[in-house]
């Protein structure tokens, strides 16, 4: 499903360079759900862009859901992201101007043939799946993180992606909403999606298929 | 596509209540201050009918004379300064001498004021009338000092109804004239012609005015004749001048006239001072220089806003790139945010510029909204139409190509990367 192959990141300015990441080379399995462990700043978040094609690497290759990610314009790189990864943050990232169902139809505005109706349809079935059904019609604002977290979620598979890609989603929530997150994406990844995950709750990614530990740009494990 | 950009566009607009307000104020207030700018310009100095040649005119108002040390008069120009002065320059433009009067009239139901024009035979040829009935007065006429008169057709309906009105005659300020021309109404925004009646300075005018003054209440309307440059009457004229105050330096008085000015020039004096003449260019170049301040400050004040909104909205865009916008769509989306916003101030901008231009109408045009004939309506023509809307379009543009391909490019990695660090 993801192979990574020969990873460099260097991020350059003009005074210093910081190696994020080097001599990365893993693969995950379609329906795999692997947690990825590390200190701050060890290149955790890095890996996962460079894997979702929101970053370039600066060497090696990507190859995702059969895809060499580094080959693609922009226009087919968003159009990749669109079809195949759903993406969950740690800030939660909503749009503060649209209401949570918009929020959640967001991603299928940018897919193509569907119509208006099927994405209000869709976007309505994975919000009552993730509980929030009844704050459709709310803002962001309005909302608690653990509610925050779920939308974007929710979000994260409208669009019916087969792979997930989440930042420390837990991050910022207590343990009892961090749980029910959690419960949404085993059940998801259950149901066959293959999900990566950046956390620093060792108890949590125990629970996960795989862990993958991090440290200074190298995998250690 | 259009839908969901128009869709994003609303929500925007009305979730940043105070950021759109404060936006649309900008656009509108830009847009109007160039359509009343535009207007008011035009309306002072495009040619129309009967003022046909008012891009080529110029014109001399006042006379300013200086009696020794002691104290200033203003005036009009007096026929005198006209005949013996301004009018014996070499090669001769076309010119007309005029001067008005207010008459009332009793019509519909009320006391109207109207305007007669007191002016010689070249004013029909400077100005071009468009004749209902009989003909304008001419030379022997105007020697012979005939009470003859041209009336607007307001008028003939007034006094004649659907009778015969060539050879009848009519009383205005207790004098009978006889009508010997009609001519279509004149717009009450034309300021060097418009009334209801036309007269034979020589048949009337003197009964209030003295023939043998340097001032009065005259003004010279100058046609330059082909290949005649305006530079070369203000020369003669400005030599005219010159010797009238050698002829009158042992008097102690020193004359000085405005101009001659063309339209702009006019129209320039008219915004600055009544009472300076001369370096009316300066006057002209302060007026166009605050005029820019004036529409600068809200255009950078709405750059900078957008520059700021957008930039606001960087998690926004990276979110839409992670999910599957590119580059190309996320600019798209941003230009026509921005282009419809500012469509949208173009509108109320033009509609605050017509209802500026007609609750200051006397200021502005130096008519009354409801004065004479005048449809200020027509006055927001298509030139100045499109030029608000080319203006808003470029604004917007302006305002919003930049930044918004600066956050088309933007790295959704570094705006979204979560976690600490
Ligand atoms: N845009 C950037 N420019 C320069 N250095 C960066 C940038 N993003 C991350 N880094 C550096 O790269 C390293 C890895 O960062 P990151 O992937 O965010 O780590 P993590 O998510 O594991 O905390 C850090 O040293 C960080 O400072
Ligand atoms: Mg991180």
């Amino acid at each position: 499903m993801i192979k990574l192959h020969n990873i460099q990141k260097v991020y350059r300015t003009s005074t210093i360079e910081t190696v994020a990441l080097e001599q990365i080379n893993l693969e995950i399995s379609k329906g795999e759900f692997v947690s990825v462990m590390g200190p701050s700043g060890c290149g955790k978040s890095t890996l996962l862009n460079i894997t979702g094609l929101l970053d370039d690497p600066t060497e090696g290759s990507v190859i995702i859901a059969g895809e060499d990610g580094n080959g693609l314009s922009d226009k087919r790189k968003a159009a990749f992201r669109n079809r195949h990864i759903g993406f969950v943050f740690q800030n939660f990232h909503l749009i503060n101007e649209l209401n949570v169902l918009d929020n959640v139809e967001l991603p299928m505005l940018y897919s193509k043939g569907i119509t208006p109706t099927e994405r209000r349809t869709r976007a309505m079935k994975v919000l009552e799946r993730v509980g929030l059904s009844h704050r459709m019609k709310h803002f962001p604002t309005e909302l608690s993180g653990g509610q925050s977290q779920r939308v974007a979620i929710a979000r994260a598979v409208a669009g019916n992606p087969s792979i997930i890609l989440a930042d420390e989603p837990t991050g910022n929530l207590d343990s009892h909403n961090g749980e029910e997150v959690m419960q949404i994406l085993f059940d998801l990844n259950r149901e066959g999606t293959t999900i990566v995950m950046v956390t620093h709750d060792e108890k949590l990614a125990r629970q996960t298929g795989r862990i993958m530990r991090f440290f200074d740009g190298r995998q250690v494990l | 596509m259009l839908r969901n950009y128009l869709k994003i566009v609303l929500k925007t607009l009305l979730h940043k209540k105070f950021f759109s307000a404060l936006n649309l104020f900008g656009i509108s207030t830009t847009v109007m201050i160039i359509m009343v700018a535009a207007l008011v310009f035009d309306n002072h100095t495009a040619p129309r009918v009967p003022e046909v040649y008012l891009d080529k005119m110029l014109f001399v108002e006042r006379v300013k004379t200086t009696h020794g040390d002691d104290w200033i008069t203003l005036n009009g120009v007096g026929i005198k300064l006209i005949d013996e002065y301004l009018k014996k320059i070499e090669p001769r433009p076309l010119m007309c001498a005029s001067t008005s009067e207010v008459f009332e009239l009793y019509a519909s139901g009320k006391l109207q004021r109207k305007k007669m024009i007191h002016t010689e035979p070249s004013f029909w040829s400077i100005y071009r009338f468009t004749f209902q009935e009989g003909r304008p007065f001419n030379v022997s006429e105007f020697t012979q000092h005939e009470p003859v008169v041209v009336i607007s057709r307001m008028l003939r309906d007034h006094f004649f109804g659907n009778n015969v009105a060539l050879g009848q005659t009519i009383t205005i300020r207790a004098k009978e004239y006889r009508v010997i021309g009609v001519v279509d109404d004149v717009p009450a925004n034309c300021s060097h012609t418009y009334a209801d009646a036309w007269i034979p300075y020589s048949a009337g005018a003197f009964d209030f005015q003295d023939s043998g003054d340097l001032d009065g209440g005259f003004s010279l309307d100058i046609l330059p004749v082909k290949g005649q440059s305006s530079e070369s009457i203000k020369m003669a004229m400005a030599e005219s001048i010159r010797r009238l105050n050698t002829e009158l330096r042992s008097s102690g008085k020193m004359v000085i006239i405005s101009g001659p000015e063309n339209s702009m020039e006019l129209f320039a004096r008219g915004y600055a001072d009544h009472t300076s003449f001369g370096g009316l260019t300066d006057y002209l170049v302060k007026w166009i220089g605050a005029l820019l301040l004036f529409m600068l400050l809200p255009s950078i004040n709405l750059m900078s806003l957008n520059i700021t909104r957008i930039r606001e909205r960087a998690s926004e865009m990276a979110v839409r790139k992670a999910f599957g916008a590119s580059r190309k769509r996320l600019f798209g989306q941003l230009l026509a945010e921005n282009v419809i916003l500012t469509m949208v101030g173009g509108v109320i901008g033009l509609i605050l510029s017509i209802v500026v231009i007609h609750v200051f109408s006397y200021q502005l045009l130096g008519v009354e909204a409801d004065q004479g004939n005048v449809v200020l309506g027509i006055q927001v023509n298509y030139y100045v139409f499109g030029f608000a809307l080319i203006t808003c379009l470029v604004f917007g543009l302006l305002s919003g190509v930049l930044p918004a391909l600066r956050m088309s490019k933007l790295n959704p990695a570094e705006v979204l990367k979560g976690g600490s660090k």
